[in-house]
Formats: C-alpha cells, sequence, structure tokens
C-alpha cells in the first residue's frame, strides 16, 4: 500500500466521479428512450401476505469513462426495513429484467429471484420465485428512477494513515487491537486489522468512508467495523460486530500513555 | 414602502423556518406551524418510500425535510422534489423527530445513542451513547396475561424529541435520565435521573426544560446546571401501569405548563413553581398527544375515546369537542385557521380552528384498503377482532394490524401551504 498524501485527492476523484454517476441517474440526463427505466412499483403476493415493493432502474456510466452506460437499480421494501438496497445479479435485456434481492433479503437458502418481462400495456410483468416458492409479479411505472448508490469508499487524509493501537474487552478479557492504514494503488482507504485477545485475528479493511470528522472503517468479510471521530492524535468510538459493540479508542503507535 | 415591505417579508420568512426545526415547531412545543395549511382537501404532491413506518414527525432546514424512519435511517428529502438528498443510517429504529440547530441535525435512534449529523451533507458528525434504550415495562401491562410477568408497552412507540437550548441538545432516554449534551462536542453537560422511562420530548422556557417521565412525573430541571426546580406527581396505576405516565410532551405558554398523561388528563402547572392550575378529565382515555396552544385556547387529542379537544387555556373548561374516529397519539397542529389532526386509523383530519368543523380529510391507501376490516365502517378500530384475548401475544399482533392502516403517529409539518406527513405504512407525503 502506498502512504503517500496524494491518494487523498485521488479518492476525491473518485467520489467525483460516483457522484456524477448519480447525478447522471438524475431526470434529465436519464435516457428518454429507454423504456425500462424508472421508478416501478408493485405488490408481491406472499400467499396472502402482501409485500410492497419499489424497484429504481436506471443506466449510468461514471462520467468520463468511455464505456457504454450499465444498467443499475435498486429496491425499497416498505415495512420490511430495506430503502435503497442494490438490485444483485441485475441483467436487463430487451424487454426483459432480471435480478435477485440477495442483498435486500439475504437468505441462508434459495434467494428471491424476480424475472419480468414488458408487456405491450408498459408493465413490467413475471414472478418472485424463492427456489419452488413462486408469485406472480406486477410492477406499473411511477415515475423518474431515483436510483441509490452504495456509500462511496474515500481515501483516507494523511493525519489518519499509519499504526493506531488501543484496547477494547469482550467477556471480560481484554483484546489488543492494532490497526494500520493506508491508501492503496486505487486511491482508497483501507488496512489491516490485528486483534489479539485469546486468539489471534488478522482482518483487512476493505472499505473506508471518511469524512470531516468522523471516519468508518469496515472488515466486510468479516462484518466488522471500526467507526469514530478523529481528531487530536485519536480515533473515538467504537468496534461493531453484529450485535456486539464495545467502546474502542486508538491512539498513534507509540504515543500510548501520553497525554 | 415596497422595499421595507419585502425587507420585513425577508425577515418574517428568516425567522419563521427556523421555528419549524424541532417537535412542536420549537423549543416551547407550542404546536404552531409556520404557515397555513390549506383549507381545501390538498392534493398529494409526492411521496417518498422509506423501508419501515415512519413515528417521529419531520423538521424543516434549507427546503429539505428531514425525518427518521424505524428503517433505521435519517432521511433528507428535497421538498420541492421529493427527492432524497442524503440518508444516514443508525444501528436502530429513528422513532424520533430531530432537532436541527446551527446546521446539524441531533436524533436518537433505538441504538441507544443521540446522533449528530451535518444538516447539508449528512455526514455524522458525533454520537452519544445513553444507559441505551428500552420500553415502558410493568407487570400485567394493561391487564394483559401473563398477569405477573413484565411486559413491555407495545404503545411506547416514540423516543424522545431533542430541544436545543443554552447550546446544549436535551432529550429523554429509555434510561430514565434526561441528558445534556454540548451541542458542538457531544460532550456530556449534565444529566438528571428520573423514576423510569422518558421519551417524552422536553420544551424549554426561560432557561428551565419541562420534561414527564413515565414514572408519572412532570420535572422542571434548570437548563444550565440539571438540578431540579420542581416536580409535579401525576396519577399512578399500581394494579397495572395503564393510567399513569407522561407519553405526551409539555407546552410552555405564558408561564405555564400545559401537558397531556396517560392518567386521562391534561392538566396546566405554574411554570415558576409546578402548582397546579386546573386540570382536565378525559375519563379514562389517556392524552398522549402534546397539547397545541394559541390564543388562550388548548388543542389536545385523546387515544381511546377518539376525541379532538378544544379547552379554555386559563380555567380548563371544555370549549368544544369532535371524534376522530380512532386514536390519536399525534399533536394537533395549528396551521394558521386551521387546525391538523393525525389519526392513527390512517386519516389526517383538518379542522377549522374556531368551530372545530371538518374542512377535509387524507386518508391513506393502506386505511382505505383496512385489509382484514382491522377498521369499522366508521373506521374505529375493530377492537374484538384485532385483541381476541388478554394475552400478550395477541396485543402486539394486535397493535401491529392497527398500524398498517398507515397510522398517522407523526405530527403534520406546514410550510409554506404545504404539509408534510410519515405513516406508518412507511411512505412520507407532501400534501399541497
Amino acid at each position: 500500500m502506498r502512504m503517500d498524501g496524494s491518494s487523498r485527492s485521488r479518492g476525491g476523484t473518485v467520489r467525483a466521479a460516483w457522484m456524477l454517476a448519480l447525478a447522471a441517474v438524475m431526470p434529465p440526463q436519464a435516457r428518454a428512450d429507454d423504456a425500462l427505466a424508472g421508478r416501478w412499483q408493485g405488490v408481491a403476493d406472499l400467499a396472502g401476505e402482501p409485500m410492497p415493493m419499489v424497484v429504481d432502474l436506471a443506466q449510468a456510466a461514471p462520467a468520463g469513462s468511455a464505456s457504454a452506460p450499465a444498467w443499475i437499480g435498486s429496491l425499497i421494501l416498505p415495512g420490511r426495513g430495506v430503502k435503497g438496497a442494490p438490485l444483485t445479479q441485475l441483467v436487463v435485456s430487451a424487454r426483459e429484467v432480471r435480478y435477485t434481492l440477495a442483498e435486500a433479503l439475504p437468505s441462508g437458502g434459495a434467494a428471491f429471484e424476480v424475472r419480468l418481462q414488458l408487456g405491450a400495456d408498459g408493465r413490467l410483468a413475471g414472478e418472485l420465485r424463492q427456489g419452488a416458492l413462486a408469485t406472480p409479479l406486477q410492477l406499473v411505472r411511477t415515475g423518474a428512477a431515483q436510483v441509490e448508490l452504495p456509500v462511496p469508499a474515500t481515501a483516507l487524509s494523511p493525519g489518519l494513515t499509519g499504526t493506531w493501537v488501543g484496547r477494547y474487552e469482550l467477556g471480560g478479557v481484554p483484546r489488543d487491537v492494532t490497526l494500520t492504514l493506508a491508501n492503496g494503488n486505487g486511491g482508497l482507504g483501507g488496512g489491516e486489522l490485528l486483534i489479539v485477545g485469546k486468539r489471534r485475528s488478522q482482518l483487512t479493511i476493505d472499505h473506508v468512508v471518511q469524512g470531516r470528522e468522523w471516519v468508518t472503517l469496515t472488515a466486510r468479510a468479516a462484518s466488522l467495523r471500526i467507526e469514530g471521530r478523529h481528531g487530536d492524535g485519536t480515533i473515538s468510538g467504537r468496534l461493531v460486530q453484529g450485535p456486539f459493540e464495545a467502546p474502542l479508542v486508538l491512539r498513534r503507535a507509540g504515543a500510548e500513555g501520553r497525554s | 414602502m415596497k422595499a421595507l415591505v419585502i425587507a420585513a417579508a425577508l425577515v418574517l420568512g428568516a425567522s419563521a423556518a427556523p421555528a419549524q426545526s424541532m417537535f412542536a415547531g420549537n423549543p416551547a412545543h407550542t404546536g404552531l406551524a409556520a404557515s397555513a395549511a390549506p383549507r381545501t382537501a390538498p392534493r398529494v404532491k409526492w411521496t417518498f418510500p422509506t423501508g419501515a413506518r415512519i413515528v417521529g414527525s419531520a423538521v424543516w432546514h434549507d427546503g429539505a425535510v428531514i425525518f427518521g424512519s424505524d428503517d433505521g435511517h435519517v432521511y433528507a428529502v428535497d421538498a420541492a422534489s421529493g427527492r432524497q438528498r442524503w440518508k444516514h443510517r443508525t444501528d436502530g429504529p429513528v422513532p424520533a423527530t430531530p432537532a436541527v440547530h446551527g446546521g446539524t441535525v441531533y436524533v436518537p435512534s433505538y441504538d441507544g445513542r443521540l446522533h449528530a449529523i451535518d444538516a447539508g451533507t449528512g455526514e455524522l458528525r458525533w454520537t452519544y451513547a445513553t444507559g441505551g434504550e428500552r420500553r415502558f415495562e410493568a407487570r400485567g401491562l394493561h391487564g394483559l396475561q401473563p398477569r405477573h410477568q413484565t411486559i413491555a408497552d407495545m404503545y411506547d412507540v416514540y423516543l424522545s424529541s431533542p430541544v436545543v437550548a443554552h447550546g446544549a441538545v436535551i432529550f429523554g432516554s429509555g434510561d430514565g435520565h434526561v441528558h445534556a449534551v454540548d451541542a458542538d462536542t457531544g460532550r456530556e453537560r449534565w444529566r438528571f435521573r428520573t423514576g423510569d422511562v422518558v421519551h417524552a420530548s422536553p420544551a424549554y422556557a426561560d432557561g428551565t426544560v419541562y420534561v414527564g417521565s413515565w414514572d408519572g412525573r412532570l420535572y422542571a430541571i434548570d437548563a444550565a446546571t440539571g438540578t431540579r426546580r420542581w416536580v409535579f406527581q401525576a396519577g399512578v396505576d399500581p394494579l397495572m401501569a395503564n393510567q399513569q405516565g407522561f407519553q405526551s410532551s409539555p407546552a410552555v405558554v405564558d408561564g405555564v405548563v400545559y401537558v397531556g398523561c396517560r392518567d386521562a388528563h391534561v392538566y396546566a402547572l405554574d411554570a415558576r413553581t409546578g402548582a397546579e392550575r386546573w386540570r382536565y378529565s378525559t375519563g379514562a382515555s389517556w392524552v398522549n398527544a402534546t397539547p397545541a396552544v394559541h390564543g388562550g385556547r388548548v388543542h389536545a387529542a385523546t387515544s381511546d375515546s377518539s376525541l379532538y379537544l378544544v379547552l379554555d387555556a386559563a380555567r380548563g373548561t371544555l370549549v368544544h369537542q369532535q371524534p376522530t374516529q380512532s386514536y390519536v397519539f399525534a399533536s394537533p397542529v395549528i396551521a394558521g385557521d386551521v387546525v391538523l389532526v393525525g389519526v392513527l386509523n390512517g386519516v389526517l383530519q383538518a379542522r377549522d380552528r374556531s368551530t372545530g368543523a371538518l374542512l377535509w380529510e387524507f386518508q391513506t391507501q393502506a386505511s382505505r384498503a383496512n385489509r382484514g376490516w382491522v377498521l369499522t365502517a366508521d373506521r374505529a378500530f375493530n377492537s374484538r377482532l384485532l385483541f381476541p384475548d388478554g394475552s400478550q401475544d395477541t396485543a402486539v399482533i394486535g397493535a401491529a394490524r392497527q398500524w398498517s392502516t398507515g397510522s398517522f403517529f407523526a405530527t403534520p409539518l406546514v410550510v409554506d401551504g404545504m404539509i408534510y406527513i410519515g405513516s406508518a405504512d412507511g411512505q412520507l407525503y407532501a400534501l399541497g
């Protein structure tokens, strides 16, 4: 990993590109000839249990990119706690749309899958399926697309790169944390997280969002995140993994005990 | 002269917008909107769907409507277009009304933290951890079975909405405390202990914070030091905790604290001493809504008896009352010569401020659909269908079915003649 300050501006460029991509999916930039783009709404009937669904579909490419626009989409499931989840395995071809709800409704078993055809009446009709379970689904276009993009990763400022140490407790057992942060070749922040308690765990921080005062560092493979307010030589916040949460204050390595 | 008029309008406009920056419009919770609401039925200008029910009310900042959802997010939605400007994720439902002050949004979440968020970008500035959230609970609550088991109150739907005063964010918590946190740094200034959960919103006036607790007491607290000035004891219900607790927040007007209580009263208390000036009995019906007070009238509403009440502010006598068909938890809002009342049957009522006459109604699609006949033909809750026995299990399910009508727990936000209100159907509605 590189640890130079130049990556901050490159990260900013990446963020700007995402913002431009987002802008690209907003009207009036949305492609007018695109019959499948837009906000689509309907209700699936899960054997008597209604499941309202709002689907946003659009084509977008990062500004300045030579690549063709790709389809992107996000999903809202009112009443089920899902707002802006990405459509996964999204495939759009001519008059057909397919996607899964793997991120919106993770399932240990078969994923929820949707397959829809654009009809002459302008509606998308098809079915929602989960393994052997299936129900008809019809979506009506209700407006322009409002696709939500995932929170973009950022670069780390020079004040945050380097090695940090701290300690938290789990079940009365202290865990020593060593966190090494740097900007990668792509210009985005990342790092290594070493937790030493009863055992030794080494995790990769692969998603960083740094704001003016707050930073969130995520090890996605472990569904673990460290987040906190940064400044004055500390990252003061917590470590969160599922229902577990512990206060955590990280200080510069070698600065422990200093006031 | 024309320039003077324009300047005056600008000043009024500038002062009106911040008045809608926290629960019930302002720190004293008077329930006055920034503008008049329409007297004829409005149309749906846009809707904004979220992932779960919306319980807290919306506030206004820089052309954006800011509110929380039980899907765990705080949203800023462009008022003109209905498009999302930003969202901020918390780790729990957000059934509270945010407060906006100095470009920062303050809102608690069921994750047990107060979140301070940049109002322009949605970026988190800091969080403050309380002792953790929980609902009010009691043995044999509401007479439910098992009678000797502690049961969480399914009707304790709100979290405490913050008030910002003296450079501090002040709010109650399930940990039984009222917390005052430095608005800039997030550091604790003081905490005040009550006897139970505090989910009402503190009101502020003249250096004093007023807030009720589920312990059945209303406290007056010095805003600077966190010390108690006086306490008022309302009714308690040791048998089943049904007729007890402040879910309503106080409104403070002209040295008087007006507040509803689940002990089936509206109270008027001297703001300086806590002495009772009058009480109005609603029979056995909860008063969960926060009163709106204006022009010598107290606009209140009840739950089971389903009434919109107008009381004389000086004497506490009934001026008139109107049926709302179903429970009212949402606080009435005075918007010009119109009073808006959200009802748990999914209907928003607009009434003439003077006479109480019904001007128009807006009904959610879920309420109109009335799946499973949750509502009777006259839009009351079909209680015998919903609550077939006295067990806590069916009570929880029955309450959820009540909310399935798109209940309005939230208080409407009225700005520039537009009405913004969230529903338990998960949608924020813009009506105008």
